[in-house]
């Protein structure tokens, strides 16, 4: 017997919360539609049961990637029971996705939760018996109960529809083939919902489609609905409207900020105050970040303390100058370039999901939507980009939320010029040294470039490339809530943890690269650098850079380390310039760069070419080398020409 | 009488859905499924002023923006609940 259960519920109602509950794992939580967007197991604690958690979604549509992901882990993944969390304070609309649930005849349990924030009142007897459910209450804090998940009784639950959708049911139920013991009566429903992924499972597809077509237009010629859809639909809404007449009443308590809910969209949904709100709201998340940086100080003091001890130790054991070099200028050099930045990407991290937690960034969604739809971009767009300020991986993978492929393609090829944590690093030693007076200025300079040229870019790509239509929106705002600070304190350690195991290797093995080819030459070890391999290849490519003022071999160097992770940049430099620490970069560094090149060498690295990763992700979502080829190519180019724009405007006016 | 559209309906009232004409079968479900099912009672929020491109209402207290575009193909008419 399977032990796999599977887990489902529309977006915002906790289920990555429960997911985590249930396994002890610490998946990313997000309030935003789509933040779930690949399949996830992990197995639940105490019992030898797996969970797979879904795609949130509102019903089994199938007209996303990500729906389609949901329906292909239903008919493919061994499993004997489903869970469907749900907001119970938003019932009737959570219903829609249980039906579609409850009709592959698996057992199902309703977690019903968020009973912490309602008041109203529940028939649970009633309720559980109608749908043929275990169903449980309970609320975002508490723990849950996993031996009283596991349900094994059988799902008796039956919905009749219109009668003349019943008979074209059973002309359609020879036509299909059983799969992974979902009841055929689910793929006959779903096939007449105009769910293309049910079609593999039909043996006579013409013969199915005539039937659905006579069944449609006697739907709209009888005025039974608009549609056969509608109907479905209707019988459905009919059906939930039963369930809960006199076995729900609906209350929420009052919020635990009531002012923000009732004032605040006034300011951050207006057309104009809006986008004030959040350029101001922006600046001041960069300025607290960069505010932060006086602990980098004492950071780079404690880091340097004690990597001059175990120097001094290796040291005392060997002489080796090649050895003594590997560490103190490769392995330390390197570590210490990109630890130092810590308190300020704790800042950033802590302040980005302060924004998420409270509720805000959705409202950010809704008020790009009019200049996205105006663009031709999908507004599901933001959460790409919102996502990618944390790492262009995770923005190119939410992408799987828009339904238009063109549309896509435009948000995955565009979301790359997002600027992501890892470049930050760069842009704070840079500004600090070139821009001591108007920091976070800057920086929301450089952000916003980021988002300029996504945006065009994705404009240009989806209107003329793709040629994309106008897709219908419908944004889900979720209320205010009050700052969990346990939830912030994981949430943020969760992404420093990943920030450090996934950068932290790459950096280390990426500073020895560097060092290598920095210290070693056609005629072995050598200190000096103009005779090293980096010199020898970046030599050939330094004449690009002139124009765009730095065309030095540590500047072109760090680029193409940099290729490998964003983070590298400041290790490579590091280690290039053969200083052991960053105050030691940013005195070379003041006489390397002028303020012109500084800031076109920021706007090339925040726009050249996606780290590999990212290209990774590309074509694992794409299949497709030629959009490979498109991002590399088009980065680079529009890298190069803002760059070489911003040199010349800059060279003319500091 | 003129139609009352969901593109048109007034802020601070309360509406009920009558009719959804937009035929693209995708887009059907995706409104079918957020709830808006012909029949269901929703409000429109007053006194926060959005772009002129998009409706916040609250419909099984949960909060929507919908794009007037699509408002425009929703029926719509006032009720007291």
């Amino acid at each position: 017997m399977s032990k796999n259960i599977l887990l489902f519920g529309n977006p915002n109602v906790g289920k990555t919360t429960v997911f985590n509950k249930l396994t002890g794992s610490h998946e990313r939580i997000s309030n935003f539609d789509g933040s779930t967007v690949l399949k996830k197991t992990a197995a639940i604690l105490d019992t030898d049961y797996d969970l797979i958690d879904t795609p949130g979604s509102y019903g089994l549509n199938g007209n996303s990637i990500s729906d389609v992901t949901t329906l292909n882990t239903l008919f493919n993944e061994d499993f004997n029971q489903l869970i469907d969390v749900i907001d119970i304070n938003s019932l009737k609309k959570n219903c829609y996705l249980l039906i579609d649930l409850l009709e592959t005849k698996k057992a199902v349990t309703v977690l019903l939760n968020k009973t912490d924030i309602f008041s109203g009142s529940i028939n649970l007897e009633h309720f559980s018996a109608v749908t043929s459910t275990n169903t449980i209450l309970i609320n975002r804090d508490g723990e849950i109960n996993v031996n009283q998940i596991i349900n094994t009784c059988p799902n008796n639950f039956h919905l009749n529809y219109h009668p003349e959708i019943e008979q074209t049911i059973s002309e359609l139920l020879p036509f299909i083939q059983p799969t992974n013991n979902i009841d055929a009566r689910f793929i006959a429903v779903q096939f007449l919902k105009a769910n293309a992924v049910v079609d593999q499972f039909i043996t006579d597809l013409p013969q199915a489609n005539i039937l659905k077509n006579n069944l449609e237009q006697s739907v709209v010629n009888n005025g039974y609905a608009n549609s056969l859809i509608g109907l479905i639909f209707k019988n459905r809404q009919n059906w939930i409207h039963q369930l809960l007449t006199g076995c729900y009443t609906p209350q929420t308590k009052n919020n635990s900020l009531p002012w923000m809910n009732k004032y605040f969209d006034r300011i951050a949904l207006h057309p104009v105050w809006g986008f004030v709100l959040f350029t101001l709201i922006m600046y001041t998340v960069f300025f607290i970040s960069f505010s932060t940086g006086f602990l980098s100080d004492y950071f780079e003091v404690g880091l340097t303390f004690i990597f001059d001890n175990i120097l001094n130790v290796i040291k005392s054991v060997t002489s080796n100058q090649i050895v003594i070099s590997f560490f103190e200028d490769g392995m330390f050099a390197g570590v210490t370039g990109i630890l130092v930045f810590l308190p300020q990407l704790i800042m950033l991290f802590f302040l980005l999901t302060l924004l998420e937690g409270v509720g805000y960034l959705p409202r950010v969604s809704a008020l790009f939507e009019n200049l996205f739809n105006k663009l031709g971009i999908s507004a599901h767009s933001l959460i790409p980009y919102i996502s990618g300020l944390g790492c262009n991986v995770l923005g190119i993978l939410t992408t799987r939320t828009i339904k238009n492929e063109n549309k896509r393609i435009a948000a995955i090829l565009s979301a790359p010029f997002i600027s992501c944590s890892a470049r930050l690093p760069v842009y704070v030693i840079f500004i600090e040294i070139f821009f001591p007076r108007n920091q976070a200025l800057v920086l929301l300079f450089l952000y916003f470039l980021g988002i300029f040229v996504a945006v065009a870019y994705s404009f240009v790509v989806s209107k003329i490339v793709y040629k994309s239509h106008e897709e219908i929106n419908i944004i889900n705002l979720p209320v205010y809530n009050k700052v969990d600070t346990k939830h912030i304190y994981k949430m943020v350690k969760l992404k420093i943890k990943s920030f450090l195991s996934n950068a932290g290797k790459l950096i280390l093995i990426g500073s020895i690269i560097v060092w290598f080819f920095s210290f070693f030459g056609f005629n072995g070890y050598t200190q000096d650098i103009s005779t090293s391999f980096l010199t020898a290849i970046s030599g050939n490519i330094l004449p690009i850079f002139a124009p765009l003022g730095f065309d030095t071999v540590q500047a072109t160097s760090s680029l193409l380390s940099a290729f490998l992770a964003k983070e590298l940049a400041i290790s490579s430099m590091v280690v290039m310039y053969g200083v052991n620490n960053i105050s030691g970069l940013s005195g070379v560094l003041t006489s390397s760069f002028s303020v012109a090149s500084a800031l076109s060498f920021m706007v090339f690295y925040l726009l050249y070419i996606p780290c590999l990763s990212t290209l990774g992700a590309i074509y694992a979502e794409t299949k497709s080398t030629k959009i490979i080829a498109i991002s590399i190519v088009s980065s680079l180019t529009i890298g190069y020409a803002l760059s070489f724009i911003t040199y010349n405007i800059a060279s003319f006016l500091f | 009488m003129n139609e009352l559209t969901l593109a048109t309906a007034m802020n601070g009232k309360n509406y009920i859905i009558k009719d959804i004409n937009v035929t693209d079968p995708e887009n059907l479900k995706t409104i079918y499924s957020q709830g808006l099912v012909e029949g269901e009672s929703f409000h429109c929020v007053e006194n926060i002023k959005t772009s002129s491109h998009i409706k916040l209402i609250c419909i099984d207290n949960q909060l929507f923006t919908i794009n007037v575009k699509l408002a425009k193909h929703i029926i719509v008419e006032e009720t007291n609940e």
